[in-house]
């Protein structure tokens, strides 16, 4: 039987870096994933970008987040002119190690713009749910982990897989 | 090789309390996260309840972060407990069994633990219940062996599942 996930391509940060990308994703899925399991070093500041044969720095992007804190405090917020997608809102590193979940739906498709759905989990931090948007029609072939902050990096031995989920 | 393998699977037959997935040590070679797909229900009274987890059957450090969403209702609490979600009680409508996805990532490096789990509740268009959980081990072991049981009291009913899936770099 045919495998429908499929790893893309896997990176684990020798030294600390302020960011990782993925380059020439192939076409050939209808979805894909990316899981993150790391840290950063510094305050808050985690990041996604997209593009299609470079990475898009501009305000394309939007989002709306839900997140809930260790004090029990709540809420939601959006951005609808960012040029990046948070996918942490409080949580500077704190030695304990966060797993975010990017689910980019039909992502090489060139008629839509592009969503993902983010699940972020910060251990005795925060939790988020965030939903962003490439406002774009060009595939997603290229995906940047990165940081809001110049002098952030995400810390070594933090690692980031991407998988592509076949439609059948 | 499969990116995403079961390994292992609990459909119960009769009511039971615990349900212990063994011997994951073998595994630490071939995969490097592990992902739960529940879905159960519980036997006690209420309308649900919080589902524990324990790595090699221990019980401490560990701390949960929960973000939840309850009718017009949402909060967020965290307590040094070792949730992750919540199922349905004998209280909900019949037959009513939740949807809960439990992923632990790199289970055998020498880091904490990070389990990430979102879930829902429906009850048939009311008391519905959602969330997503963070929850920490504070323990580098590699996990060997993962226990899910009821936190209060009660069995997982009959019908319930539990899917254990390795993810694979490979």
């Amino acid at each position: 039987m045919a495998s429908t996930y499929e790893l893309i391509a896997t990176t684990t940060l020798p030294s600390a870096a302020n960011q990782i990308t993925f380059t020439a994703i192939p076409s050939t899925y209808t979805d894909i994933i990316l899981v993150f399991n790391g840290d950063l070093d510094s305050i808050t500041g985690a990041s996604v970008r997209v593009g299609n044969g470079s990475i898009d720095t501009t305000s394309n992007y939007s989002l709306t987040r839900i997140w809930g804190k260790t004090d029990g405090t709540y809420g939601s917020s959006r951005e609808t002119t960012a040029d990046q997608i948070r996918w942490d809102y409080w949580a500077a590193g704190n030695g304990n190690r966060r797993t975010a979940i990017f689910q980019f739906q039909n992502y090489s498709n060139t008629t839509t713009n592009k969503s993902v759905l983010i699940r972020t989990a910060i251990p005795s931090t925060e939790v988020l749910a965030t939903v962003g948007m490439w406002r774009s029609t060009s595939a997603i072939n290229q995906i940047r982990l990165m940081l809001s902050g110049g002098s952030q990096n995400y810390i070594a031995g933090s690692i980031a897989t991407l998988y592509g989920i076949k439609a059948a | 090789m499969a990116t995403y393998t079961l390994i292992n699977k609990s459909i119960l037959g009769s009511n039971q309390n615990l349900i212990s997935f063994t011997g994951l040590g073998s595994y630490s070679s071939d995969y490097t996260d592990l992902l739960i797909r529940v879905s159960a229900r519980g036997s006690g009274s209420g309308s649900r309840q919080n589902l524990n987890i324990a790595f090699n059957s221990s019980t401490s450090s560990y701390t949960w972060l929960g973000l939840y969403g309850y009718g017009s209702t949402v909060g967020a609490n965290s307590t040094s407990n070792r949730f992750v979600g919540n199922i349905p009680n004998s209280g909900q409508t019949s037959n009513v069994f939740s949807t809960l996805d439990i992923y632990i990532t790199n289970f055998s490096d020498s880091n904490y633990k990070v389990v990430s789990t979102d879930y829902a509740v429906e009850n048939n268009g009311t008391d519905n219940f959602m969330g997503f959980d963070a929850t920490l081990w504070a323990n580098t072991a590699a996990i060997t062996q993962i226990d899910l049981q009821i936190h209060s009291s009660g069995d997982f009913v009959t019908g319930s599942s539990f899917y254990l899936y390795g993810i694979s770099k490979n």
